[in-house]
Formats: C-alpha cells, structure tokens, sequence
C-alpha cells in the first residue's frame, strides 16, 4: 500500500505544480502595457530607419523614431520640421527644424544630425535620392537645405511617406559611436517611444517617451513580441497575452470574428495582388496579345478571391495604383464575364484556350493561386501552380528570370508615378514588359511641375495601362487583425500602413 | 580505459568536424539570404551589394575555410539576419529551451518510470495493458500535432493555459506536455522492461524468502539493479529533447534555440543555423561521449571489446 502510495506521489509530484498553474492565464501585464504580435521576425536592423528596405520597418520606426515630414491620420505633415518650403522650380527644399528636440538620450536635434541622417540613408529609394541631390547644406544649426539636381516632383512622395524612409532622422554623434551594428541593438530616436529592452528576434519593451513633441503616448509601455504564426496568435489574444494580431487571413478571420470580446479590424492597405504577364513581350507566348490578357481580367472573379482571403473585406480593383493614392484615376471593375473571355481567347487564336505556363504566387498566398488557377481554367487556360520559397522569388524577379505568369503584390506608398514607375516603365525594378509608349508618358510626367498637366499624364497613363489589359489586377489587400478586448483605440491611422501608427494613439480601455 | 577515451574523445571529434561541414553545405543549398534581406524591391545590384557585405561573393570553399578556421577558434560568427555575435544569440535563447526540456525531462521521468514499475510488478493486469497501448500512441503521437491540439482545448476553447511564452511557470505547462509524449512512453517501457527482468530474478526471488518487505525489495534491490538502462536512456533522451524541441518551440513560439533554428533557416541566416546545429551537436555527441565512458567504467567489457 505505502508503495502504491510512493509511486501515486511520484507521477503526481509535476502534476501538481501543473494543476496549480490552471486558470492562471488572467493578464500578467500592468494596466498600460499594449502587447502587439509581430509577423515577422523582429531584426535589429528594423530600428535603424537609415536601413529601411520595406514596408515592415514602419512597425518599428513609428514608434521609436521620428521625420522630417511624417505621415499620420491628419495627412503627410511636418513633425521634426516646423515648415518645410521650396522654391519655384522645386530645385530647393528648406527644413526648418522645431527648437528644443532632444532625442531619448538627451542629445539636442540639431541640423547636422538631419544631414547625416539624409546622407546617410541607403533603404529604398536610396538610389534615386543620391543621383538627384547635389547638396544638403545647413546654414544653421536648425535649417537645413536640400538642393537637387533638377526639378523632382515626386521628392515629397518619396520623402514624406511611408514610400521611403528618406528623411527619419538619427541622432549623428551616437550614432557614429556605435557604428550601424552598435545602434540597431541600442536605438535611440526622437519618436513617441524609447526602447527599453531588446531581445532580438523575440521582443522590444518600449517605454513611453515623456519629452515627445507631439501628441502624448496614450500607454506606458509596448510590448512588440515575434508571433509568426497566425493561428498561434490568435490563440494569444484568446488567452489576452497578446492585444493585437496582425494577419488574420482567410479562416482565422472567421474564427477571430466568433471569439469573445475579440474584435477583427479589417485594415485598408495599399497592396494591390495582381497578376502580372511575365511574357507579354514574347511575340510567340499567348500573354503577348492584348485580348488574352482582357479575357484572365473577365475570367477572374474578385469578389470571390477577396471572400476567400479576407472574407470579402478586399475591394476589387482593376488598376495596380490604389484610388486612394495621389494621381490615381478611379477605373471600372470587370465583373467575371465567361463567354466574353472565351470570345476574346477565339480572337486571339485560342479558342480552346492553351497551356499558360507557370503560376508563381508571392508566398504564402498559394491558396488565392489556387482561385485563380481555377478560374483561368474555366475557359481551357491551364496553369501550373509553381511555389516558390520568398527568397528565390525576389531574387528570380530582382534578376528578371521569371517566366509565365505571377500573382505579385504591391504595397509601397508614394503616389501614381512612384508605383506605375516600378511596374510599367522600362527601367522600373519590375518591368518585365516594355511599352515605348509608356515610358514616353512616364518620363513626361516625371519632370512636370504643373501639378494639373501632371496629374492628366499620370491619368492617361493609368488608363492605357488599364486598356491595354498590361496586367491583371485583383483586390487591394485589407489586411485583418484581431484586436483583443482592453483595447480601445488600436490606432490603424495611418492610410495604406498595414501596421498600428501613429502609435502614440494606441489606447486601452 | 585511458586510450579508450582518447579513441572515444577522436570520434567525438571527427563526428563534430563532419557535422559542421554538412551543416554547412545543406544550408547553403536552401537559397540566397541577399536576395530575402534586400526585399521584393530589391534591384539586382543591391542584392549583389548585400552579398559583398556578407561575404557570400567569396567562393564557397574559402567560406567553408573561413567557417572551420572561426569554430576552431570558438567564433560562430555573426548573424546576418539579427545582426549580433550569434554565440551571443544562443546563450541568450537556451535556458528557454533548457526550461522546456528539464521540465519535459522532468514529466518523463516522473509519470514515465513510476508507471513502468507499478506496470512491472502488477503484469498484464488492465492497467498494464491500458499503459502499453497508451505508451504506444504517446511514441507515435508527433508533438507538434500534440501541441496544437493542446493550444485548441486548453488556450483557445477553455482559456486555462498561455499558447506562448512570457507567463512564467504557466507557459511552460502545454509545451512540456506535448512534448513529453515520446519520452514519457519510452522510459515507461525500459522501466517495464528493465524491471520485469530483474523481479524475474533469483536474487529477488531470495530477498523474498528472507522476508524482506515488498517495498524495500523493489525499491532497494529491484529498481536499483534496472537502474542502468533507465539512467542510459534518459542521457540519450535529453540529448534528443534538445532537437525535438524545435517543432514544439516553433508551435508555441517558444522563445529558445529551436525557434531560433527554426527562423534562421527560414531566413537564410547560414551562420546563426550553422551555430545552432553545431552547438547542439555538440550537446549530443558530449552526451553519447559520456554514456560510452560511463558504459566502459560500469562493464569492463565493453571497453575491452573495444
């Protein structure tokens, strides 16, 4: 009997703490404390805004850093800067920075931390500012002067947005300390927040930044945590580990959309899925003639592929430029029209449709791939779904070695130019199909300074675009995520930013 | 038993020279970390800008030079994903990873030998019989598998337990569990095993007749002589613990070495990967190390044999 006893004691004795630990899963964090899921690995190299590659890095850099113009919920406007003017020809654009910034170590903002910062850049776009600037001057220890080669009109896009990260500033003298390694895992910005603890590749603690020139931060402290895995974070804010989950694609939605007190905001971004004909240019492949690409549009059925990835919270659109940006014109969406595709693909020679060589889909939206597939298939066009890992994707389509078709997605910020620019105009980072007419529209544009003659070149362009069915375009991606019950503002107010900004208005209950 | 070890310690040593260099290869073949760093925009020279800064431009046998000449030194490199001495990362990573093993170590031992032994004494009774099929399934279940249906029931419908890290002790409950499956079977049934033989025995059969008490014969005599292949197992278990951890890790997005692994591959990090596998090959093959030694002291036969 004692040894029943003994062994009973046994298996129970990590039992027991065990059962001791159930129904502990109340919040363990202090009253102001916002927890936010990141999907994506969280690297240092995010806290450094001179770095930013993509859209990803504004998760991290509206809350610890700050620019020269940001964006926010009222629109693109100074923050470092008190006024930002320019002359007649927009060769000069003057900074003239608010007195008394200090960054959160205490070292003053001055003009030559503005410098070195813009000098410094090399993120996106980097390229295109070095080739335009001819000079950034400080007169004083506030102004700052940006002096261009010639007139760029698409340089406030570029530099006020969350098209680029041209214009977040460091603070030089720390930064030139530390090196670029030494200052991405200890950053230190002018933004709403301070870092307070890093773990790389798992969380940042962020501390409210009292000394914040704009709006007061509305919590103590942000806890951004790593949380890739969608199902698993929703299962988070569930528990209340975590208040925000980004991503809640497809079923998740759904399952987000039934759970107790769990709220599920649909985010408008400006990503565009679209497909895009690798071989348009290719006399010989069917995707060179203009009627096939018009019958892939009337064969795709947008509302459906937006029900099933986002349950129906992405709008349809038939234009790679988002209506809500800059210079986009609005045009017609086609509804799925069967018998119109099949007489197109007869015109072309194709009545029985062809054999439309490989589907590459941007991981990992192979499920929507698999919708498309189908539809094309509707009318004889088979595609061969070819999955791809991410880093061989970008650099196939960096190198230009696709071939057949692609489900892309776009999301940069900037304006009409900035984005026909990467996709339609020849020498853009994506063009697989040159159109001369196009670039002579592009070009045109691109030194126009009359802002009406401008937007009537971007508008010609689009529509072109649109009918030379160039590419074909699905939905713009809203992007859903599960806000978990104490929060009461998760301050998605930044247009077209998939991530929560500006940060300082995340509010709890 | 000198010259054993040294002949041990070359193996050890040559299984680690060949580990490191396979490592090396096979996350080379898995694609360009440049092209997934620069991002979709990324035009072909900054890629090729990223790759100089990484030294990937090199050839790959001054890499793999390159990487043999920094590990005998002891320097693992530096992650290119995170950006940090990646030695660093992993000391930062593994007490969480240490956390969940102990604890699962801890679960197997305690429900896995208790079982084994009550199991032993009382043969093919419905306990018995009910403990080997669930044995079974515990050795079949894959943890991963586990581990979301553990974070469906007691995270999602009965909201009991975390589904991630960062609660304390609560935290550590459902990775524990499902990862404890296989190991909780498996010395359950060496425990079994081990014990049936020894109960079986002459010398129990005498330290009855002696009239010594049932419970100081199983505990005292019967336990102590199964011990070695108990104690053998659970060395190469918390060996294997280490690399089955990554799946569980992975679930529960468990901040440890595994994740780490995980993600690293994932983003083409090579040196961060390669310090990962290294450092775990090393746990492993420091343990069977020990074993063959502590085997060869225990048996002289076994070194002899050798």
């Amino acid at each position: 009997m004692r040894l029943r006893k003994f062994l009973f004691a046994a298996a129970l004795s990590v039992a027991l703490p065990a059962i001791a630990g159930v129904g502990s899963v109340s919040p363990a964090h202090a009253e102001s404390t916002v927890n936010i899921g990141l999907p994506f690995q969280l690297s240092p190299r995010y806290f450094d805004p001179t770095e930013t590659a993509n859209g990803t890095y504004f998760a991290i850099l509206y809350a610890v850093h700050d620019a020269l113009v940001r964006l926010d919920d009222q629109g693109a406007r100074p923050s470092l800067a008190e006024s930002v003017t320019s002359n007649a020809d927009l060769t000069e654009i003057t900074y003239r920075l608010r007195p008394g910034l200090t960054f959160h170590n205490g070292d003053p903002l001055t003009a030559d931390d503005v410098r070195f910062s813009l000098e410094h850049y090399s993120g996106t776009s980097a390229d295109a500012f070095k080739s335009r600037i001819a000079a950034i001057e400080t007169p004083d220890e506030l102004t700052v002067v940006v002096r261009l080669h010639s007139p760029w009109p698409d340089y406030a896009a570029l530099s006020g947005t969350t098209a680029s990260a041209f214009g977040w500033i460091v603070p030089k003298a720390y930064y030139e300390k530390l090196g670029a390694e030494g200052f991405m895992n200890a950053p230190v910005g002018l933004g709403p927040f301070m870092v307070e603890k890093i773990d790389p590749g798992r969380e940042v603690v962020l501390k409210r930044f009292d000394n914040y020139h704009g709006r007061k931060p509305l919590v103590d402290r942000i806890v951004m945590r790593t949380a890739t895995d969608g199902a698993q974070s929703l299962a988070q804010v569930n528990t209340g580990e975590l208040d925000v989950a980004y991503n809640m694609l497809g079923e998740l939605g759904v399952a987000a959309s039934k759970m107790d007190g769990v709220t599920l905001y649909e985010n408008p971004t400006y990503t565009t899925f679209f497909l895009k004909f690798f071989d348009a240019a290719d006399p010989d492949s069917p995707w060179s003639r203009k009627e096939v690409r018009q019958a892939v549009n009337l064969l795709l059925d947008r509302e459906a592929i937006s029900m099933i990835e986002t349950n129906g919270a992405s709008p349809a659109t038939q234009s790679i430029v988002p209506s809500k940006l800059p210079y986009a014109v609005e045009l017609p969406v086609s509804k799925p029209d069967l018998e119109q595709a099949r007489k197109l693909l007869a015109e072309a020679g194709y009545p029985d449709g062809f054999d439309g060589g490989k589907l590459v889909p941007i991981a990992p939206y192979w499920r929507m791939a698999e919708a498309v597939a189908a539809m094309l298939d509707a009318a004889g066009i088979k595609v061969e779904i070819q999955k791809m890992e991410r880093a061989v994707f970008y650099q196939k389509l960096a190198d230009k070695e696709m071939t057949g078709v692609c489900l892309c997605a776009d999301g940069t910020m900037g304006n009409a130019s900035t984005r026909l620019g990467r996709h339609v105009y020849s020498k853009g980072v994506h063009n697989y199909a040159p159109v001369p007419e196009f670039d002579a529209l592009y070009e045109a544009q691109l030194v126009e300074i009359d802002e009406a003659k401008r937007a009537e070149m971007l508008a010609e362009l689009q529509r072109k675009v649109y009918d030379m069915a160039y590419d074909a375009p699905i939905f713009n991606l809203a992007l859903p995520a599960a806000i978990g019950p104490r929060v009461k503002n998760a301050a998605f107010l930044v247009p077209g930013n998939a991530y929560i900004a500006p940060v300082e208005l995340l509010e709890l209950k | 038993m000198g010259s054993f070890i040294l002949r041990r310690l070359a193996y050890a040593i040559l299984s680690l020279a060949l580990l490191s260099v396979t490592i090396f290869f096979f996350v080379r073949v898995t694609g360009d970390p440049a092209a997934l760093l620069a991002g979709a925009d990324a035009s072909a020279e900054q890629i090729e800008r990223l790759r100089q800064e990484f030294g990937l431009d090199r050839s790959i046998p001054v890499q793999l030079v390159s990487f043999l000449f920094d590990l005998v030194r002891g320097d693992l490199g530096r992650s290119l994903f995170y950006n940090i001495p990646v030695s660093e990362l992993i000391m930062a990573r593994l007490p969480a990873t240490l956390t969940i093993c102990a604890a699962t170590f801890a679960l197997s031992v305690a429900v896995g030998v208790p079982t084994g032994i009550w199991t032993a004494i009382n043969p093919d009774g419905w306990l018995d019989r009910a403990a080997r099929a669930i044995a079974m399934f515990g050795m079949a279940l894959p943890s991963f598998w586990a581990g979301l249906i553990l974070i469906l029931v007691f995270s999602v419908n009965l909201n009991w337990l975390p589904a991630g890290s960062g609660r304390g002790f609560s935290s550590v409950i459902l990775p524990a569990v499902a990862l404890s499956g296989y190991f909780i079977a498996s010395n359950f049934r060496i425990t079994r095993s081990a014990m049936l033989d020894v109960l079986n025995t002459e010398f129990i059969t005498l330290t009855r007749a002696k009239g010594l008490a049932e419970r100081r014969i199983i505990l005292m005599h019967a336990l102590r002589s199964s011990l070695i292949p108990i104690v053998t197992l659970s060395g190469i278990n918390l060996a294997l613990l280490i690399n089955s951890s990554v799946a569980v890790e992975t679930v529960f997005g468990w901040p440890g070495i595994g994740t780490l692994l995980f993600d690293s591959i994932a983003m083409r990090d090579f040196p961060m990967a390669q310090g990962i596998v290294v450092v775990i090959g090393v746990f492993i093959i420091l343990c069977n190390f020990v074993i063959d030694v502590l085997y060869a002291y225990i048996d002289p036969r076994i070194r002899l044999a050798a």
